[in-house]
């Protein structure tokens, strides 16, 4: 399978999530810039970490306007899987692909640290290889993480199994000592309704080998592949089968 | 020409201080500022000659600036040496007041010495009802009585707030304290506009270096030098930076060539988010000694300059600016300042 990493200035976590793609992973990788137009046929995206355009207004504000972000939409809209790590996941927020947003972290420090994460949903492209309530860790490095949302938003999140993962103990409870930036309900990441663009804080891409942290960041990337799998084995479409719903407007 | 003295129709409301005639319009009122002036609720009352033109003038003036800022208000234009024609509006039956510092009742009630300044503004509902003295209410009173839905309320509330702003940065540039003021809304067609006068007949204004007081309350306190006093509310008013247009045509924005405008984008984070910037620059603060400080928050300001054909043009660019752009709905709450020519960049 093929992955883009897109590259906006200031990005500064895309050699990283290359990398673990393309080396540790052995898939195929490509640099889309924040000026290109196309994804160059890629079959996921990531939207790295850093400081994109410096972080100038707000985190992810001007990334949004990268000419990039129009494929990332389309690719979005198509169901293509999309992930956006850290700033990346900032930028997905203030582009409207994923809702809430993300404040300086509440205790006014960066916070940079291994975190314990309790996965909330393995249906996402990402998740495959979790299964729900499974603790993982990985290395979180930001400064404004704090996700924020209206009550109804989160009551919505919720509703919908939309929070992917939750800050978490070691044996899993998502409590306040867990908690590492005052995100609303502990979450540490999301999806959108289709579950195919996920956002999250931590970095996946710095836990995929035996000195690190973790391997739990390859397992997330790893799961990227079986999902493309499935769904290009499955029949393209369950509607067939119970007749689909026709004629509703 | 529009000064010309307006074709006064029946008498509609004979108040304390105004009288509000019909016009030939059923949609325009002419309010008549008189000389007649009353304390504690018309117990106490005299005549001051020429008080009515300065209130009428100081309403004219304020009124514009609000205008200019974008706030809705029952003023059209000025006639006569103290009328206003004005949107005939439904007027609410709420006085809304605001509080920059402690004085009058607040003081009196609350034991808080007059010229305390409050760590946030105040609002206040008074029930308008001479008969019952207009007595304080709370929400649960406005509900029960029925006097304003809650939204209205809340509308009303954040208007007068953004009142607050507008014409306490005015009267500073005039070297002059606004301490708090009343105000009274209307329904105008569906709109809910600012309403009645806005003069030192309802407000408390201070002189900034000296701390002498220049409002109604020279009279209330028999200080004496009412008239004077207002006169030179009035005169600061009128020679410090301002820009509504002269008396003919005021209100509505002239359109036609494109001008510049330097316009400010005022960005907050959202009333009750939390902002831990504000909180370490609070502690910051009070760690150099300033223990006064109540709270802090810190937003940005964004300046534009902007090339429009008009000031409203220029506002609602800017606005939609700040909607797509510099401000984040989720978070954020914004407010657009156009500057008058007069005032530079700071
Ligand atoms: N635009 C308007 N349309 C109709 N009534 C108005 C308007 N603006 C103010 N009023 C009302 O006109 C009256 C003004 O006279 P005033 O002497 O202040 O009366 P009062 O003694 O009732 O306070 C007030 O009752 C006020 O609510
Ligand atoms: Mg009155």
């Amino acid at each position: 399978m093929k992955w883009a990493v897109a590259v906006f200035p200031g990005s500064n976590c895309d050699r990283d999530a290359y990398r673990a793609v393309a080396d540790v992973l052995g898939d195929q990788a490509v640099y889309v810039r924040h000026d290109a137009s196309s994804l160059l046929g890629a079959d996921a995206v990531i939207l790295p970490g850093g400081f994109s355009y410096g972080d100038y207004l707000r985190p992810g504000a001007l990334a949004r306007f990268a000419p990039v972000m129009e494929a990332v939409r389309s690719f979005a809209e198509a169901g293509g899987p999309v992930l956006g790590i850290c700033n990346g996941f900032q930028i997905l927020c203030e582009a409207g692909l994923l809702p809430g947003a993300l404040l300086r972290n509440a205790g006014q420090r960066f916070r940079c640290q291994p975190v314990c994460l309790r996965v909330e949903n393995s249906h996402t492209p990402f998740t495959g290889r979790f299964h729900a309530g499974q603790v993982i860790r990985m290395p979180i490095a930001h400064g404004e993480g704090n996700y924020f949302a209206p009550p109804e938003v989160l009551d919505e999140l919720e509703q919908q199994g939309r929070i992917v993962f939750r800050y978490c103990d070691p044996d899993g409870r998502a409590t306040p000592a867990a908690n590492p930036n005052g995100s609303a309900r502990n979450i540490a990441g999301i999806c959108n309704a289709r579950g195919n663009v996920v956002g999250l804080m931590p970095h996946p891409e710095r836990a995929v080998e035996p000195f690190m942290v973790s391997t739990d960041g390859l397992a997330l990337l790893a799961a990227v592949r079986d999902w493309l799998q499935a769904t290009s084995t499955s029949p393209p479409d369950g509607n067939s089968a119970t007749g689909g719903v026709q004629g509703a407007c | 020409m529009c000064g010309e003295g307006a074709t006064a129709g029946s008498i509609l409301h004979q108040g304390k201080a105004k009288t509000v005639y019909a016009t030939d319009r059923a949609d325009q009122v002419l309010i008549v500022f008189r000389d007649d002036i009353t304390a504690g609720n018309g117990q106490k009352r005299a005549e001051i000659p020429g008080k009515g033109s300065l209130t009428s003038r100081i309403s004219a003036l304020l009124f514009r600036e609000l205008e200019r800022a974008g706030v809705a208000t029952h003023f059209l234009e000025e006639r006569g040496p103290a009328g206003l024609l004005a949107r005939a509006a439904r007027i609410v039956p709420l006085e809304v007041v605001v509080r920059n510092r402690a004085a009058g009742s607040l003081s009196q009630r609350l034991g808080l010495p007059e010229g305390e300044p409050l760590p946030r503004p105040i609002v206040e509902h008074y029930y308008k009802r001479d008969d019952l003295g207009d007595p304080l209410v709370n929400r649960d009173h406005i509900r029960a009585l029925g006097l304003a839905s809650d939204d209205v309320v809340d509308r009303m509330e954040a208007i007068a707030l953004r009142v607050n702003d507008i014409l306490t940065a005015r009267l500073a540039a005039a070297r002059l304290v606004l301490v708090d003021f009343k105000l009274e809304f209307g329904l105008a067609g569906d709109a809910l506009v600012v309403a009645d006068e806005l003069s030192p007949d309802t407000m408390r204004v201070w002189d900034a270096e000296s701390g002498r007081r220049l409002d109604k309350d020279r009279f209330r306190r028999d200080w004496g030098g009412v008239l004077e006093g207002y006169e030179e509310i009035w005169q600061r008013l009128s020679e410090s930076p301002f820009t509504g247009n002269a008396a003919c045509g005021a209100g509505a924005d002239e359109t036609g060539a494109p001008r510049t405008f330097t316009t400010w984008v005022r960005i907050m984070p959202k009333e009750g988010m939390l902002d831990p910037q504000g909180k370490a620059v609070r502690d910051g603060l009070r760690a150099l000694g300033f223990t006064g400080v109540a709270d802090v928050r810190v937003g940005k300001m964004v300046q534009l300059v902007l090339t429009a054909t008009s000031e409203a043009q220029a506002r609602d660019d800017a606005r939609s600016m700040a909607k797509r752009l510099l401000a984040n709905p989720v978070i954020e709450d914004f407010s657009v300042h156009v500057a008058s020519p007069g005032e530079g960049s700071r």
